[in-house]
C-alpha cells in the first residue's frame, strides 16, 4: 500500500544544526546572501511544514522561487503578503515569530532586487570554439557512446518515425569511412518521411483535428487535411520557422489573396497555412444555431488563443482570460490585447458563418459562375426527386396497417413495388449528382474586412460582461519598444501580420527558445525546459540555460532552419551517448513501425484522411484495418471517436492542443498488441515477409533485424528456434507451409508486442 | 495448466510490485504514478469502498418521479407566471404540466415516489433522495460534463478517474474504473462520459459491454495454448531486454501491464460471464425480460465487478432515454419499465450480500425537466432543479433532503450544487475533495476546482 502524498516530514534537530552552520556561514558571505540564507532557513523551519510538499496550504509552496515570488515584492516589505501576514501575527498560526526573526524577513525583502525572468530577456549565443559542436561544448556527454546499431535505430525513429529499412541498416553498418553517421543523418533529413514525423509533432501543438468537436454529431471538417499537408510540406522543404509562423498566423494578409482571381500555388499554400487558426473546436454549423451562442462561439476564439500562446509563446496566458495571472507578470489586459490582433477575422458576436462555410473557394470567377449555372438547376431537380420519394413513403404508409408508425423496412417487406420505386429514385439522384461541379475549398482564416469591431476586456472572462476597450498589443512584460504597428489595407486589418512579425523578430525572447526546446524534447524525451508550454516564472527553469540560449539565438540568427538544428543536435556526442533510459515510441510511430516491419506500409502521402469506423465491440479502427497501410498521420482525427490502437498508446484526445504526451502502459494496450485483428493480421504479413525475403536458414536473424534493427544473439536465436518448434504442437490440423507460416506469425506477433520493439535506446 | 502458470507469474509480479514501491521515491515518483493504481489509504476513515454510478443520461423528470407537485396539477394547462420560463429556449415556454403519474408514500420513511417506480418503492427505506439539485447548463453536453467532471467545459477527468486516482483499486486483475455501456451505444458525447481528461490514461474508464464481447481484444485468436506460449515468448523477450535496462520503471510497468492483460483474460472473462450466475439471480434482475433485459444484464455485471473489487463502476444508457421532448408520459413510462426492476434487484442483491455496507450507489441524470410543457406533451431540459438518490455505504437511508418551489421549478431549500454532490461522494470514500490534487502541468487541479463545495452532511448516516 502506498499513502497519499503528505507534506515531507520535517527533521527539527537537523534543522537546528543547519541553522548553526548557516550562522557561521553567514559571516563569510555578503550581507544580502547571508540574509537570504537566514530567511531561507526560517522559511524551512517556520513555514514549510504547511507551505510545501505536494499539496501545500493555500497552494503556496514557499520552498520554491515561484511560490516566494507570489508573496514577496522585492524591495518592498510592506507590500509583501509574506511580511504583512507575519507582522500581523497571522502567520505562522499559533507561533508568533520573534522580533529578530521578523527583522530578518524585513531586511531580506528590503534588500531583494527584482531580477527579470530569464525567459523574458532575449537569448544570447555563447562563444564556441571553431569547428566544435555547440551542444558538446555546452553539454558534454556523461556516458559512453552508444553502439552504432542502437544509434541507427534511435536516429531513424527520431527523424522519420520509422525503423531503419534493412538496406539502409546494411549500408550504414558497412560504411566504415569517416562521416558515415553524418551521411546517414543527411539521408534521413532528406527523406519525405521526415516531414510526416515532425509535422505530427507540430500538429499536436496546433491541436489538429478533422472534426468540429462540439456537440454529439462531431461533424467532420472536409478540408482540414489541407493544413495537415501544408505542415508536412513545410517541414520537408525546411521552410524557415519564422516564415512558417508568419504564414500560419497571417497567411491571408501576406498573400493578398483577394487581389487574385486565379489563386497562384504559393497563395493557396499561405491560405492553407492559416488552418493553424482554424483547428479549435467549432460549434457553428448550418443546421444548428446554438442557443447560448456567445458561449459556443467565443470558446472557439479562446481555444485558438490558447493554441497560439502555448505552442508559440510557451506561456500560460489562458489563465489571464478571467483575471490577472496569479504567478506570472501577465495581466488580463495583456490577454485581450493579444486577442485584439484576431478580431478582424474572428467575430463571435456578429453573424457568424457556420464553420463549414468559412472557406476560401479556390476557383476563378468564371469557374464559380459555371459551377452556379450547373448546380442551381441541379439542386432543383434533386429537390424534386427527394419530394417525390417523400410522397411515395407517405402514399405507402397510408396503405400499411401501422400507418405513420410503419418503418421503411416494413414498407419494403409489405410492398415490394415500394422498394423498387424508392431505389429507382435514389439511382436517379445519384446520376444527377454526378454532374455537380464541386469547387476546391480552403479552410482558411481571413479578415472579413479592414474595420474590426472593438476588442474589450471581458470581466471574469465572460463575453456577456464586456469591460473597457483594448487596442491590439503584446504583453507588457515582453514589450521592448519598436513593436510593428498594424498596417491596414482595403481588405484587411494588418493586425496579424504585425503580430507575426513581432513574434518572429530574431531577438524575440520566447519564439526561438520555445521551438528549439520542442525540438530538443522530441529528441531526448524531455525538454531543456521540461514544461514545453510554460516558460514563465511558474514553470521549471531550464536545466542548461546557456545551451538553450545558444541554440535559440543561433537558430534565429541563422535563418530559423530546423534541419540545421536537428543536424547540430543529433550529430553531437551528447545525442550519440548511450541512453540513460529507453524512450517509448509515440502512438503513431508504434503503428507505423508495425506496418513498416510487416512490409505493409503504404508510402502514399497527402490528401483526404483515411476514415475510421466503430466496430460492434466499440473498437474504432480504420475502415479497412487489415490492409490500410498508410501512415498514422493520414488517419482521420475524430475527436469523439479516437482510434483505439493509437489511443491505447496515448495519442491525445484533442480538446484544445497537446503540448506534452504521456506514456502509459495499460491493459488495453497489451490486449491490443496481443489480440487485436490489426496485430494478428500484421504479424501474419510480417511472417510472410520473413519467409519470402530471408536467406534460407537465416529467417530468425532477418526477423530480429527487421523488428529490432540489430543482429540476433546466439541464445536468442536458440530460444526463438525452440519456440518455433514447440509452437507446432498447438496446431495439429496444420502441416507444411501453412504450419510454418502459422508458428512464424506467432513469433512475429511476440516481437511486435515486446518492449524492445516499442522502446528506443 | 494455463491458469496455474498465471498464478505463479502473479506471485512473481506481486513481489516485483513491492520492489517498485520501494524504489518509487524522489524524481522517479512522477514517472511512476502514471501507472499506479495500487490501493492507497484515504484521507480519513471511509464509509464507502466502491461506487456504482447509475447514470440516467437524458435528464429524468423530477416532478414525475421523486417530487410530487399538487399545485402543478391544479394549475395544469395554465400559463406560468413571470420568471418561469424554458431556459433552453424562452419561446418554447409552454403551460404548466402536472404529472400524469400518481404518487404514494412508501416504507417506514414515507418517501414519496411515482407509480412508475414500483421497484424502487420497495426500497424507499434504503435510499436518500435529494430533491434540491441544481446545475449550471441546460444543454446535454455541458450538463453531462458538469455532472461527470465538475466543469461545463470538456476535457476534465471524470468522477471515476478522481476516485481511482485517490484510492487506487483493490483488484489488480481488473481495471480500476469500468464503464458498462449499453450494447446499442453510448450517451451523447461518447467516451468523454468516462474520460480521464488530462489525468494519466490509467485512470480512464475501461469500457465494457454487458453482452457479446465484453472487452475489446480480450480473447486471443487461435488455440489457447498457442496464445499462452506466444505471451510467454513476449515475457521472455521482455525479461532479456530488461536485463540491459535494470530497474527501469517504465519497462517494468509495461511488463506488468501484460500480466494484468493476461490475468484479465481469465479474471475479466470470469467476472463478465453472466452465465455463472444461478437462474434465480437472472430471474431477480430480469435478464430475460424483453424490455428490461439489457439494463438487467448491465446491473448484474456491475454487481459482479464491484464484488470483485473494482473501485468505480459507471453504468450508461445509450442515447438519451430520459430526454422526453415529446410525449413525456409515454417516454417516462417506457424508460422506467426498462430500468426500475433491475435497479430494485441491484439494491436487494447488494443488501443480501452485505455489499450495501461499503458500496455507494448513485442514481442521477445530468439535469431535470421543465414543469411546463414543451410542444404538445413533452418536457424540455431544466437546470434549476432536479432530483437524484444515493444508497448504501454511509448514506442516511430513508431521508428526503431539500425541496423545490410549488411547481418544482426552482430548488429552494438546502440546495445541492454539483460541487456539493462531488464533495459528498468523495467524503463518503474518505477523500477530501479540497485536498485531493492532481498536478496538471503548472496547475494543481482538484475535482471541485475553485468552486465552493459543501459536504451534504444531512444525508450522511
Amino acid at each position: 500500500m502506498t499513502l497519499l502524498p503528505v507534506s515531507p516530514p520535517y527533521n527539527r534537530r537537523a534543522s537546528h544544526i543547519m541553522t548553526a552552520m548557516r550562522i557561521l556561514l553567514a559571516a563569510l558571505l555578503t550581507s544580502a546572501a547571508a540574509l537570504a540564507a537566514d530567511a531561507g532557513t526560517l522559511i524551512r523551519v517556520k513555514c514549510a511544514g504547511c507551505h510545501s510538499g505536494r499539496t501545500p496550504q493555500a497552494s503556496l509552496d514557499l520552498t520554491t522561487a515561484a511560490g516566494r515570488a507570489r508573496v514577496i515584492a522585492p524591495g518592498n516589505p510592506e507590500q509583501s503578503l509574506l511580511y504583512r501576514k507575519i507582522q500581523a501575527g497571522q502567520m505562522p498560526p499559533g507561533a508568533k515569530l520573534s522580533a529578530a526573526e521578523l527583522e530578518t524577513f524585513r531586511a531580506w525583502i528590503a534588500e531583494a532586487k527584482e531580477t527579470p525572468h530569464w525567459a523574458f530577456v532575449p537569448p544570447k549565443t555563447s562563444a564556441i570554439p571553431a569547428g566544435r559542436n555547440p551542444v558538446d561544448h555546452l553539454q558534454p556527454p556523461t556516458r559512453p557512446q552508444a553502439s552504432r546499431v542502437a544509434l541507427l535505430r534511435r536516429v531513424s525513429f527520431d527523424l522519420t518515425g520509422l525503423p531503419p529499412a534493412p538496406a539502409e541498416a546494411k549500408a550504414f553498418l558497412a560504411d566504415a569511412a569517416p562521416g558515415a553517421y553524418e551521411r546517414l543523418v543527411d539521408r534521413l533529413l532528406a527523406s519525405e518521411r521526415y516531414g510526416e514525423r515532425w509535422g505530427r509533432h507540430w500538429l499536436d501543438a496546433a491541436g489538429y483535428a478533422d472534426s468540429e468537436g462540439v456537440l454529439a454529431a462531431d461533424v467532420i471538417r472536409p478540408n482540414a487535411w489541407r493544413y495537415r499537408d501544408y505542415v508536412i510540406r513545410a517541414f520537408n522543404a525546411d521552410m524557415p520557422y519564422d516564415q512558417f509562423l508568419r504564414e500560419q498566423i497571417a497567411g491571408d494578409e501576406i498573400s493578398r489573396f483577394r487581389e487574385h482571381d486565379q489563386l497562384p500555388p504559393r497563395v493557396v499554400e499561405q491560405l492553407e497555412a492559416t488552418g493553424f487558426l482554424r483547428t479549435a473546436v467549432d460549434a457553428t454549423r448550418e443546421d444548428f444555431q446554438p442557443k447560448d451562442f456567445a458561449e459556443y462561439t467565443w470558446r472557439t476564439f479562446f481555444d485558438t488563443m490558447q493554441i497560439v500562446n502555448s505552442s508559440v509563446l510557451g506561456l500560460t496566458m489562458h489563465c489571464t482570460r478571467c483575471h490577472d495571472h496569479k504567478y506570472e507578470p501577465l495581466t488580463q489586459k495583456d490577454y485581450y490585447g493579444m486577442l485584439a490582433y484576431f478580431v478582424g477575422a474572428m467575430r463571435p458576436d456578429g453573424a457568424v458563418l457556420p464553420s463549414g462555410k468559412r472557406q476560401v473557394i479556390q476557383a476563378t470567377k468564371t469557374e464559380q459562375a459555371h459551377a452556379a449555372a450547373v448546380n442551381k438547376p441541379l439542386d432543383d431537380i434533386v429537390k424534386a426527386l427527394r419530394d417525390l420519394r417523400a410522397a411515395r413513403v407517405k402514399q405507402y404508409r397510408a396503405l400499411h396497417p401501422k400507418g405513420e408508425q410503419a418503418g421503411e423496412a416494413e414498407l419494403r417487406t409489405e410492398y415490394p413495388e415500394f422498394g423498387r420505386a424508392v431505389d429507382e429514385i435514389a439511382r436517379q439522384i445519384e446520376n444527377e449528382e454526378l454532374r455537380r461541379v464541386n469547387l476546391s475549398e480552403i479552410r482558411a482564416l481571413y479578415d472579413l474586412d479592414a474595420k474590426p469591431p472593438a476588442a474589450r476586456v471581458f470581466l471574469r472572462g465572460d463575453p456577456l460582461t464586456p469591460g473597457e476597450e483594448v487596442q491590439p498589443g503584446v504583453p507588457a512584460v515582453l514589450r521592448r519598444g519598436g513593436e510593428p504597428q498594424p498596417q491596414a489595407s482595403a481588405a484587411t486589418t494588418g493586425r496579424r501580420t504585425a503580430l507575426a512579425s513581432w513574434l518572429t523578430s530574431p531577438d524575440h525572447p520566447l519564439t526561438a527558445r520555445v521551438m528549439v526546446n520542442r525540438v530538443w524534447a522530441h529528441h531526448f524525451g524531455t525538454g531543456i525546459v521540461p514544461a514545453l508550454d510554460n516558460f514563465g516564472r511558474s514553470g521549471p527553469p531550464p536545466s542548461n540555460q546557456a545551451l538553450l540560449d545558444h541554440l535559440a539565438a543561433s537558430f534565429a540568427g541563422d535563418g530559423w532552419r530546423l534541419k540545421a538544428m536537428h543536424r547540430t543536435i543529433v550529430t553531437s556526442a551528447y545525442y550519440r551517448q548511450a541512453a540513460a533510459a529507453p524512450r517509448r515510441l509515440e502512438a503513431e510511430a508504434v503503428r507505423d513501425a508495425i506496418l513498416a516491419v510487416s512490409g505493409t506500409l503504404d508510402g502514399k502521402m497527402y490528401g483526404e484522411p483515411v476514415m475510421t469506423r466503430t466496430k460492434p465491440s466499440g473498437e474504432v479502427v480504420p475502415v479497412a484495418e487489415d490492409c490500410h497501410g498508410r501512415r498514422s498521420i493520414y488517419q482521420i482525427v475524430r475527436r469523439s471517436a479516437p482510434q483505439s490502437l493509437l489511443q491505447s498508446f496515448d495519442s491525445p484526445v484533442m480538446e484544445i492542443n497537446c503540448t506534452r504526451r504521456v506514456t502509459s502502459a495499460s491493459a488495453s494496450q497489451a490486449l491490443a498488441v496481443l489480440n487485436s485483428d490489426f496485430a494478428t493480421a500484421q504479424a501474419g504479413h510480417f511472417a510472410n515477409r520473413v519467409l519470402r525475403e530471408a536467406e534460407p536458414g537465416a529467417e530468425i536473424d532477418y526477423a530480429v533485424q527487421l523488428a529490432y534493427a540489430r543482429p540476433a544473439g546466439a541464445r536468442e536465436r536458440d530460444d526463438l528456434a525452440t519456440f518455433l518448434r514447440r509452437q507446432e504442437r498447438h496446431y495439429p490440423d496444420l502441416s507444411g507451409a501453412a504450419l510454418r507460416w502459422r508458428v512464424w506469425a506467432d513469433l512475429c506477433q511476440a516481437l511486435l508486442a515486446s518492449n524492445e520493439f516499442v522502446y528506443i535506446d | 495448466m494455463h491458469i496455474r502458470q498465471l498464478i505463479t507469474r502473479r506471485d512473481c509480479f506481486t513481489r516485483m510490485g513491492a520492489g517498485l514501491a520501494g524504489i518509487a521515491a524522489g524524481s522517479l515518483l512522477a514517472r511512476e504514478t502514471h501507472f499506479d493504481v495500487r490501493p492507497r489509504q484515504p484521507h480519513f476513515a471511509a464509509r464507502a469502498k466502491r461506487v456504482i454510478f447509475l447514470f440516467q443520461n437524458g435528464g429524468p423528470s423530477q416532478v414525475d418521479l421523486f417530487d410530487p407537485k399538487p399545485e402543478l396539477i391544479k394549475r395544469h394547462g395554465q400559463k406560468p407566471g413571470e420568471g418561469y420560463v424554458n431556459t433552453v429556449d424562452i419561446k418554447k415556454t409552454g403551460m404548466w404540466q402536472g404529472s400524469p403519474f400518481k404518487f404514494a408514500r412508501h416504507g417506514r420513511s414515507g418517501a414519496e415516489l411515482s407509480e412508475v417506480l414500483p421497484g424502487l418503492a420497495r426500497h424507499a427505506d434504503d435510499i436518500a433522495i435529494i430533491r434540491s439539485m441544481v446545475t449550471t447548463h441546460s444543454n446535454h453536453e455541458q450538463a453531462i460534463w458538469n455532472f461527470n467532471t465538475g466543469s461545463i467545459q470538456p476535457g476534465r477527468p471524470s468522477l471515476g478517474s478522481w476516485v481511482t486516482y485517490g484510492l487506487g483499486t483493490e483488484n489488480q486483475n481488473l481495471p480500476a474504473f469500468v464503464a458498462i455501456m449499453n450494447p446499442k451505444g453510448l450517451p451523447v458525447d461518447g467516451v468523454r462520459n468516462f474520460s480521464n481528461g488530462w489525468m494519466a490514461p490509467v485512470f480512464n474508464g475501461f469500457p465494457v459491454r454487458a453482452e457479446g464481447t465484453p472487452v475489446i481484444d480480450l480473447k486471443p485468436a487461435g488455440p489457447e495454448g498457442a496464445a499462452a506460449e506466444r505471451l510467454d515468448l513476449v515475457r521472455k523477450l521482455n525479461q532479456e531486454h530488461l536485463l540491459a535496462h535494470p530497474g527501469d520503471l517504465e519497462l517494468e510497468a509495461r511488463i506488468q501491464s501484460f500480466e494484468l492483460a493476461a490475468r484479465m483474460q481469465v479474471a475479466a472473462a470470469e467476472a463478465m460471464d453472466l452465465s455463472r450466475e444461478p437462474a434465480p439471480m437472472h430471474a431477480l434482475y430480469g435478464t430475460e425480460d424483453a424490455e428490461a433485459g439489457v439494463h438487467a444484464r448491465q446491473l448484474l455485471l456491475a454487481r459482479r465487478l464491484i464484488e470483485r473489487g473494482v473501485r468505480f463502476v459507471q453504468v450508461l444508457h445509450n442515447g438519451q432515454p430520459w430526454d422526453t421532448h415529446r410525449n413525456n408520459e409515454k417516454g417516462h413510462r417506457e424508460i422506467a419499465r426498462r430500468t426500475d426492476g433491475p435497479t430494485a434487484a441491484l439494491l436487494e442483491d447488494l443488501r443480501a450480500r452485505g455489499l450495501m455496507e461499503d458500496t455507494l450507489v448513485i442514481w442521477s441524470g445530468e439535469f431535470g425537466r421543465t414543469p411546463m410543457t414543451e410542444g404538445n406533451d413533452g418536457r424540455d431540459h431544466h437546470k434549476f432543479s432536479f432530483s437524484m438518490w444515493m444508497a448504501g455505504a454511509g448514506v442516511k437511508a430513508g431521508v428526503t433532503h431539500g425541496a423545490t418551489d410549488e411547481f418544482g421549478y426552482h430548488s429552494t431549500e438546502n440546495i445541492v450544487s454539483i460541487p456539493d454532490f462531488h464533495a459528498t461522494v468523495m467524503h463518503l470514500l474518505g477523500l477530501d475533495a479540497n485536498r485531493l490534487a492532481y498536478q496538471n502541468g503548472p496547475r494543481e487541479e482538484k475535482l471541485t476546482d475553485v468552486h465552493p463545495a459543501r459536504v451534504v452532511r444531512e444525508i450522511l448516516a
